[in-house]
């Protein structure tokens, strides 16, 4: 059993070879021999991806034969004897095996063992006639648990990717392989370091006959391999005369997996060190960017594959969704900023039909007077403002000062077209709950000292607007004209009959009313902290708030601390029941209870009113209901069970500052445009659907992410790309009116084995979770997940029966290198808080709550949160001073096994949201003690982590701070645990 | 008059009535007999007029509100109508439609019209479930993602409108063919074969 990831270069193997399950270290030495890698991609590049080799399932996978051909000094196939060096030659794998079967059973090198050295220089492939011959029992290292009774030994045989071509002296290893299974490094090198390939090349499947001359000579079959990809390097990289550590050039394009016991060990089992983890969090598929350099980032948008099929019958057997991941306000590093544009005069160039942006690839023709869309293909005019001559090839001259021609993110200045009114002012409006609860656990107060500290920082100064209303059974109206010292408070008690006592005022200017709204905040906690009102009129204050705000918009935060109890929109007890779980009922309870929160979620949304729900209760407060005013109007929702200002503070006082001064585009519309043919059909995430395609978004910002599903309209695309483009329009904090457009392409493919090449996990994952969440507002989590999974499985069975022509592949699972975490995403998926287990697993509020909060999390925080780092620190920690810099060199991630654990370790456990740190049993108490101060021995679930003067104590607050500031949006808040006889996973 | 002329006479009554009353082979028909007999024939299908020229119209109201509700959806879809009004359009004559609905599928019942009330029948207690699990109104919200089911919910009952209407029709030209030309063809009650 392990993982094997040959390369994805490769020819089609045979099923013999897939038994090689590489030794689960494999994965990792892949990665060093990478180098090779990467060139080589390059090299294949110029193969258009959509090209019709793609088509053969395997083609894609490998460098294509005829590629290598091409090489001239790759004469045609009797390729022979030719020393490692004589790379030129080696095109081909040295024959693996002697054919005369003699290998010596040493030939295995040790395990972990680097690549061999091939031993002789003469390398003959065997003819392909051999082939038939191989009858190597498909048990390989990760046979299954049927075919554990085979010896052992047999087991081990190795081979090589290159049988595919040369099978015929396998059979002869059988016997003498004892040290192969370490080979299998080697073996499952080469995949590694293909995968940028992916999709840039995309060579014909190399049927074996292509190497009819080989005649196998012998040579340790390891050394074969290695000589074989050695040389392909060489012929790429001619320079790069690397020793012969290369990785194999015939190697399979699928990565295997299957449960059976190591050769070595009678103990049948799955080792964990053979899975696939994904301990580089989220790694964005580079091959497609490279082959259209001119997309946009992936991180504003991102395909769950970025080979669209060209026909229905390949979308129903693509059984993943189909579909994009856009995050269109991503915050982009330093330096990477998305230019704006301004066409002033001119107006934005759009195409006349389909409203298509200028994108770099539109093309130019009639002399620069005419452009074509992309997208449509109509032939526009240029504007005369616009004209520019075209040189000899076809390019605008003027293309290095048009940014919207060359990068795929720009941002242009819309006109007043673009505008159904001014550009609103940002706009903040709290909503505090002061009943009694709110004030006990101190939540006023840090809200309020917040908000004060956030004043200054709030974006689109001077024009900011900024107002308040409290509410607990009674309405409190805040008058905070400029003119004013004191705020002046008014008290609306009438909950049935609401009405705004002062037409303006409510809503100030922040700058003009600067003291009076400071004077508030300041004196906010002092007013209620008496106050013994334990009802909550939520429904009411929302409706006057909606009534201050209705004129302008704007962000609506409102802080709840109990369930709403009084007038419209009062919500009961509904929690608890236990006997809904596994029912058809059960879905109810994480539906809104009342129509109106619906009705409300739809009004705030028409009058560009986003809301931000904080909620603190330790009791019920029917997050499902509450939330839904948060997912419709493109708002989130964030969730402090039990707030305790002393424990949870700085939590709630992180985010609700990032919540306040992150960039925020307001009144916004978000449209994604796609080429003839296909159509997105449906969307998901926290917004509501204005048109069939629009997106209302009344206040967006960086950290939302949001997902479409698309379908082909036409039954048989025929054009070789297709483009897309996203377009939000919206308007800036400084109150400019702005269009930001993405736009990326993506090749048409007919091909289903292109699709999983340049498939992306992550997209995948993220529409997965959102289906998933969705569907449990329709039926049960179980259905939820079995729905899930039923689909991961399918898919993977699809790509099997892909494979399962050419190759015997016993009882092995298969899957594409990249779609290798796919399996354990979708398993972490199903163990997340909105999907996992049943009643007792998750408080229902929780559950909503997290829900709502993945609906919207973008891409890498989402794979982040379902596969959370694990981070051993004791180490760093007692290194003397003077080494401790390297912050990057702890930063290892471990995977998320028991055994990573050791009782006298100090670990990290990061999953974006909160940090569990966890004390070994053993773990020497110097540390705790200097760690924890003198509280070291008390139950770790009081203690509060707080710095000690101390290095060891400063040093631990250094990393959590680093780890923090690699991701602002979500403050993680310290849970401490000690090592139990029983282990108790806390989620704090 | 003796007790024995009073006992024929009685007798003779009792065999008088038996043998009238054998020219009913059923209680339908005597109470059929007995309207016709005692409001007279005209009464009877002046009212029989007035009745399907009610269900006519009804009928009418339902067609023109599931057209409207279908038009408004594809207008919806066509980008013409913003969801808020769709919404508000749709929902705010969602609930006059089942009444009309229901008021016309229990008038079938008490006219004894088992045949239209039979086929009226469907369409009503599927207005009461969606009434009861409170799906009858459109949400909003997720309006583009039910919409497709709501159009072929509301397709689906235009045709059965549109088959209910042909047959209203159908009754209310032979009620009023009976009503003004009675004369002409007593003996001729096609209806009474066709549809009781």
């Amino acid at each position: 059993m392990g993982t094997e990831n040959p390369g994805r270069p490769s020819f089609p193997m045979r099923p013999s070879s897939t038994p090689f399950a590489s030794a689960p270290p494999t994965v990792r030495p892949f990665s060093s021999s990478g180098p090779a890698a990467g060139p080589e991609s390059s090299n294949f590049r110029p193969i258009p991806p959509g090209a019709p080799q793609t088509m053969a399932p395997f083609s894609a996978a490998g460098p294509s034969p005829p590629a290598r051909f091409i090489d001239p000094s790759v004469p045609s196939p009797p390729i022979t004897s030719v020393p490692p060096s004589g790379a030129p030659y080696q095109r081909f794998p040295t024959p693996p095996f002697p054919s005369s079967a003699q290998t010596p059973p040493n030939r295995a090198p040790p395990v972990g063992q680097p690549p061999f050295q091939p031993p002789t220089s003469q390398v003959s492939v065997p003819p392909p006639s051999f082939r038939p011959q191989t009858q190597v029992p498909p048990v390989a290292m990760g046979s299954p648990p049927q075919n554990a009774n085979f010896p052992p030994s047999r087991m081990n045989v190795p081979q090589p990717p290159s049988d595919s071509l040369l099978s015929g002296p396998r059979p002869n290893f059988q016997p003498p392989f004892p040290g192969y299974p370490s080979k299998q490094p080697v073996v499952s090198q080469a995949p590694s370091s293909f995968p940028a390939h992916q999709g840039s090349f995309m060579p014909p499947p190399a049927p074996p006959s292509a190497f009819p001359s080989h005649q196998g000579s012998y040579g340790p079959p390891p050394v074969a391999t290695n000589l074989g990809y050695q040389s392909r390097d060489q012929m790429q990289h001619p320079v790069s005369a690397r020793p012969i550590g290369g990785v194999q050039s015939l190697t399979e394009d699928f990565s295997s997996l299957s449960v059976a016991s190591m050769p070595g060990s009678m103990e049948p089992g799955l080792d964990y060190r053979a899975l696939p983890r994904p301990l580089d969090g989220d790694v964005v598929p580079s091959s497609f960017l490279e082959m259209y350099p001119m997309n946009c980032d992936p991180r504003y948008l991102r395909l769950t594959t970025s080979a669209i099929p060209n026909s229905q019958s390949l979308v129903s057997r693509w059984h993943l969704p189909l579909g994009a991941v856009v995050c269109p306000l991503a915050e982009a590093p330093e330096g990477e900023e998305v230019p704006v544009i301004n066409f002033a005069s001119t107006g934005i160039i759009r195409c006349r039909r389909c409203r298509t942006y200028v994108n770099p690839y539109v093309t130019f023709t009639d002399a620069g007077r005419k452009w074509r869309c992309n997208i449509c293909s109509l032939l526009n005019d240029v504007p005369g403002e616009y004209f520019a001559n075209l040189d000899a090839t076809g390019r605008r001259i003027d293309l290095d000062q048009r940014p919207e021609l060359v990068k795929g993110s720009v941002e242009f200045v819309a006109p007043t077209e673009y505008m159904v009114r001014p550009p609103m002012p940002p706009l903040y409006f709290f909503l505090i709950d002061v009943s009694i609860s709110a004030v006990r656990s101190g939540m006023i107060e840090v809200v309020a000292q917040t908000i004060r500290s956030c004043l200054d920082e709030l974006p689109g100064f001077p024009r900011t607007q900024i107002g308040f209303i409290t509410f607990d059974s009674t309405i409190h109206f805040y008058n905070m004209k400029s003119s004013l010292t004191q705020p002046q408070m008014m008290v609306v008690s009438d909950l049935d009959d609401i009405f705004v006592p002062l037409p303006d005022d409510l809503l100030v200017n922040l700058s003009e009313s600067r003291n009076v709204v400071e004077t508030f905040l300041d004196s906010l906690p002092s007013m209620f902290q008496d106050n013994v009102n334990v009802e909550s009129a939520f429904g009411p204050a929302l409706k006057a708030a909606f009534m201050v705000m209705s004129q302008l918009g704007g962000k609506l935060l409102i802080f709840q601390n109990s369930l709403p109890s009084l007038g419209v929109g009062r919500l009961k007890l509904r929690g608890d029941d236990l006997r809904a779980y596994g029912t058809d009922k059960e879905h109810i309870l994480r539906l809104p209870e009342d129509p109106f929160y619906k009705q409300m979620a739809a009004d705030l949304t028409k009058y560009q009113i986003g809301v931000n729900i904080y909620a603190f209760s330790d009791k019920y407060t029917d997050i499902a209901s509450l939330g839904t005013l948060a997912k419709y109007t493109g708002g989130q929702v964030y969730y402090y069970p039990s707030f305790q200002s002393g424990i949870h503070g700085e939590k709630l006082r992180h985010e609700l500052a990032r919540d306040l001064t992150r960039e925020t585009a307001w009144e916004a519309v978000m449209r994604i445009r796609c080429g003839k043919g296909i159509r997105f059909t449906s969307y998901h995430g926290n917004f509501m659907l204005r048109s069939t395609d629009l997106l209302a978004l009344p206040a967006v910002d960086c950290d939302k992410a949001y997902a479409m599903q698309l379908s082909l309209e036409e039954t048989l695309l025929t054009t070789q790309t297709v483009y897309f483009q996203v377009a939000l329009l919206y308007t800036a904090s400084c109150g400019e009116r702005r269009i930001r457009v993405h736009t990326a392409a993506a090749p048409v493919v007919t091909d289903l084995g292109e699709m999983y090449r340049l498939a992306d996990t992550g997209a995948i994952v993220s529409l997965f979770c959102r289906l998933a969440i969705e569907k449990t507002l329709t039926s049960k989590l179980e259905d939820a997940r079995n729905s899930l999974q039923l689909r991961i499985v399918k898919a993977l069975r699809e790509y099997r029966n892909l494979h399962a022509v050419q190759h015997r592949l016993g009882a092995r699972m298969i899957y594409p290198e990249s779609l290798k975490f796919l399996c354990l995403y979708g398993l972490a998926l199903s163990k997340s808080v909105p999907l996992k287990g049943g009643y007792a697993d998750a408080q229902l509020d929780e559950r909503c709550a997290s829900g709502f909060t993945m609906m919207a999390l973008p891409v890498k925080k989402l794979l982040k949160l379902l596969y959370p780092s694990l981070i051993r620190i004791d180490e760093y920690l007692l290194k003397p001073s003077g080494q401790a810099d390297g912050f990057k060199n702890i930063m290892k991630r471990l995977p998320l096994v028991a055994e990573s654990l050791d009782s006298r370790g100090l670990y990290i456990y990061d999953d974006g949201f909160h940090f569990v740190i966890w004390f070994g049993r053993m773990l020497s108490p110097d540390i705790a003690k200097n760690l924890l101060g003198p509280e070291f021995a008390a139950e770790l679930s009081r203690v509060t982590l707080t710095e000690h003067d101390n290095e060891m104590s400063r040093r631990l607050m250094k990393i959590l701070k680093n780890l923090r500031e690699s991701d602002p949006s979500y403050y993680q808040l310290p849970c401490l645990t000690r090592q139990a006889k029983l282990m108790i996973y806390s989620s704090s | 008059m003796n007790v024995e002329d009073d006992e024929d006479r009685e007798l003779e009554k009792l065999v008088n009535f038996s043998e009238w009353y054998k020219r009913f082979n059923d209680v339908r028909v005597v109470v059929k007999q007995y309207f016709s007999d005692s409001g007279g024939g005209g009464g009877k299908m002046a009212w029989d007029l007035i009745f399907w020229v009610l269900c006519f119209f009804i009928n009418i109201a339902l067609l023109a509100s599931s057209f409207y509700q279908l038009l408004s959806l594809s207008d919806l879809e066509a980008d013409h109508l913003n969801p808020f009004e769709a919404a508000t359009r749709i929902n705010s004559i969602v609930l006059p439609e089942f009444l009309l609905q229901g008021f016309f599928c229990l008038s079938f019942l008490l006219t004894w019209h088992w045949f239209m009330f039979i086929s009226t029948l469907p369409i009503t207690v599927y207005h009461v479930m969606l009434y009861l699990n409170r799906k009858h109104l459109l949400d909003v919200t997720e309006i583009f993602r039910d919409l497709n089911t709501e159009k072929k919910y509301r397709f689906v009952k235009l045709a059965v409108y549109l088959l209910l209407f042909t047959v209203v029709l159908f009754r209310l030209l032979s009620a009023s063919i009976f009503f003004f030309f009675a004369w002409k063809f007593e003996e001729l009650d096609i209806r009474t074969s066709l549809f009781y």
